[in-house]
């Protein structure tokens, strides 16, 4: 089996490439993957299309609350998500292109099981409630068109998306929902048609305003968390597992997730933009989806609701799989399972009960006789308390030479992580601490 | 830790793997037969053993229709050839749908990546061995085996095959009664090899080392090379 040849012979293992001897992985890739404007443009589109999906329900929601509720007051924090976002989904992209293995998985060998088990068990906590808002939201649009009680909605609705992810292609059945949740580009023309002040608009963008209230801080909690959410990290991590994304895609990747946050965080502007305009200005809050509808009626008037409807249905039937399947692959990372959305039940049956089971309990919270709107509101400020727990973990094994070699983080990457990290955390302090003096508003 | 004692180690690993190699190709021919009569009787609920979802493959009527895509011209000869033994019994007619299609745009050669595998004994080491050996997508570049029962001189080897910072993972396995596979590839194929590890060999864990350029691992420094295995 082995022949007798020093290992001076190795010679076969040099490469194809003119790379120094020594030259670092990094550099080497970086020289063999150049990316031309054409693959550019080949790569920001799909980004583009998958960055509009990252607004789910809940989302869409918590935009239209703070706009609602505080006008243009938390615009900067949306200026500011931008470049921490891309970095974060950068960062764990990195990490599956790296390790070849998911999020928790990592987080289990390089930090042991407790830590693991810990970050897990946050994620799913806040997946989980996410999923009951997104379908208590989705059931809100089916009672405003139908004139029935939204509950009557859940369960089939949570059957249907159980059935999508579970027996089909989820990945293939996205990419047709992604045009539905296109529909969201639309708040752009609304907020041009609904004659903001623009001056305005720009100086709240740019310079940050901060009142310091338990609303405005709830605001800015809830704001941060549906932007720089928790299920994003563990599925960013995964979809390179599952797309097989070597070093050598790391690029494409890049763009591809730029493209994407940027273009999800310039719907989010015009969500709060147009939300100000037409609700905070007339002093009207967002009690139920026909409120939140009501911010796309100088676009299409009457017909407001149908149009945000399909948005919320759309949005809500990507984001359901993917909340349920980030729970699933990070509980099945911790323990070992066998997970991959590609895989059938019975080739991967733990994987898949997990994905059941979030589920489930997603459709018990929602048919709870819960707020709709408060639910979805505040399951986004639990993502705002739970995000700067995982983002630490996220940045220490991005940061270790150990488990990245030279793919480790740069200076510029690891201050952005660190400063994601201090503006949730100021912001979760600021909210305690303004609830614990005033109570919730 | 010198090279010599690496390489001793190496070489006493490879002559306990040898049947264990032997078994696992046979192991591996075997689970494709198997394939193909589940996809006779219409009962495929699991991918093709080497191939993946990426082949299809139905009976219609008494013809056998493959579909799906294969990275190169050679696995869709494979794929002929593992077929051929079908035809007479049930099936008259083989359709051959599969389109060749290079997976990827990646280089190889850039770089590899090292595998650390834990398995309960050393035969199911030996076995992972020889079933990455065998496999026609992986192309192991070092391998090394070692016994949770090795002599010292082979344990030795680990320091000089592993960074210091992943010995700590293989002493403790070892110190748990678990045997050691360490396998270094091409980082195009870390993704296959991991798979195999976890899923057909049953790995009860495995790590996989940052990429580096081939002549900074240790593995490849050290190792011999293997000969090119006989498919």
């Amino acid at each position: 089996m082995s022949v007798e040849q020093p290992p001076a012979a190795a010679g076969r293992e040099t490469h194809g490439s003119a790379d120094p001897p020594g030259a670092g992985a990094q550099a080497r890739v970086a020289r063999a993957q150049r990316v031309s404007p054409r693959e550019i443009l080949k790569v920001v589109g799909p980004g583009i299309i998958t960055g509009g999906a990252d607004n789910d329900p809940a989302g869409v929601t918590t935009y239209s609350v703070v706009g609602a509720q505080n006008g243009y007051a938390q615009n900067w924090l949306l200026l500011i998500a931008i470049p921490l976002l891309i970095v974060i989904q950068q960062m764990c992209a990195r990490i599956g292109s790296v390790t070849k293995t998911d999020l928790a998985s990592a987080i289990r060998i390089h930090y042991g099981r407790k830590i693991a088990t810990g970050a897990v068990l946050l994620a799913a906590i806040a997946n989980i409630a996410t999923i009951g808002a997104d379908l208590v939201m989705m059931a809100s649009v089916l009672a405003l068109i139908t004139g029935a009680k939204y509950v009557y909605f859940v369960v089939p609705l949570a059957a249907l998306m159980a059935c999508v992810t579970i027996f089909l292609d989820y990945r293939t059945f996205s990419r047709y929902l992604l045009w539905l949740v296109a529909v969201f580009a639309a708040y752009i023309v609304a907020a041009v048609l609904a004659h903001p002040d623009w001056p305005q608009v720009l100086a709240q963008t740019v310079l940050p305003h901060i009142h310091p209230n338990a609303t405005y801080f709830l605001g800015a909690v809830g704001l941060l968390g549906t932007t720089i959410t928790p299920y994003l990290f563990f599925w960013q991590t995964s979809g390179e597992i599952e797309e097989r994304r070597g070093v050598q895609g790391i690029r494409r990747s890049n763009l591809d997730i730029a493209a994407g946050m940027i273009w999800s965080n310039i719907t989010a502007f015009f969500i709060v933009v147009v939300c100000a305009a037409v609700l905070y200005t007339h002093g009207t809050q967002i009690k139920t989806a026909a409120d939140a509808a009501r911010a796309l009626e100088p676009l299409v008037g009457s017909s407001a609701k149908y149009l945000f409807s399909v948005g919320i249905l759309g949005a809500g039937l990507l984001a359901i799989p993917v909340l349920a399947a980030s729970t699933a692959y990070s509980v099945g990372g911790l323990f070992g399972w066998r997970r991959s959305l590609t895989r059938r039940v019975n080739n991967a049956p733990e994987f898949y009960l997990v994905l059941g089971i979030a589920i489930l309990v997603g459709v018990q919270l929602a048919i709870s006789g819960v707020d709709p709107i408060k639910t979805l509101f505040y399951s986004q400020v639990l993502d705002g308390l739970v995000a700067p727990l995982l983002i630490v973990l996220i940045l220490l094994l991005t940061s270790s030479r150990t488990v990245m070699g030279d793919f480790v983080n740069g200076a510029w990457t690891r201050g952005t992580g660190w400063a994601a990290v201090a503006l949730l955390v100021v912001a979760d302090l600021a909210l305690i601490y303004t609830v614990a003096t005033s109570g919730l508003p | 830790m010198d090279d010599d004692a690496a390489r001793e180690g190496s070489r006493g690993a490879v002559d306990s793997g040898t049947a264990g190699e032997q078994e696992s190709r046979e192991v591996l021919r075997e689970r494709v037969r198997a394939w193909w009569t589940q996809v006779l009787a219409g009962q495929v609920d699991h991918d093709h053993p080497i191939q993946g979802s990426n082949v299809k493959a139905r009976l219609d009527g008494n013809t056998l229709v493959i579909s799906g895509s294969v990275p190169a011209e050679a696995d869709r000869q494979e794929i002929e050839a593992e077929v051929e033994h079908l035809r007479g019994n049930d099936v008259n007619e083989v359709r051959d749908e599969l389109k060749v299609e290079p997976r990827g745009d990646e280089r190889p050669d850039l770089l590899v990546q090292t595998l650390l595998g834990a398995f309960e004994t050393a035969e199911q080491a030996g076995f992972a061995e020889g079933y990455l050996q065998g496999h026609a997508h992986v192309d192991p570049r070092r391998m090394l085996v070692l016994a949770a029962e090795a002599a010292d001189d082979q344990r030795a080897a680990l320091a000089a095959v592993l960074p210091e910072a992943y010995l700590g993972h293989a002493e403790r396995a070892l110190a748990a009664g678990r045997s050691l596979l360490i396998v270094t590839v091409d980082e195009t194929q870390a993704f296959q090899a991991r798979e195999l590890l976890d899923e057909e060999t049953r790995s009860l864990e495995t790590i996989v080392l940052p990429p580096e350029p081939a002549e900074r691992s240790s593995m490849i420094r050290t190792l011999p090379a293997r000969e090119e295995p006989v498919r």
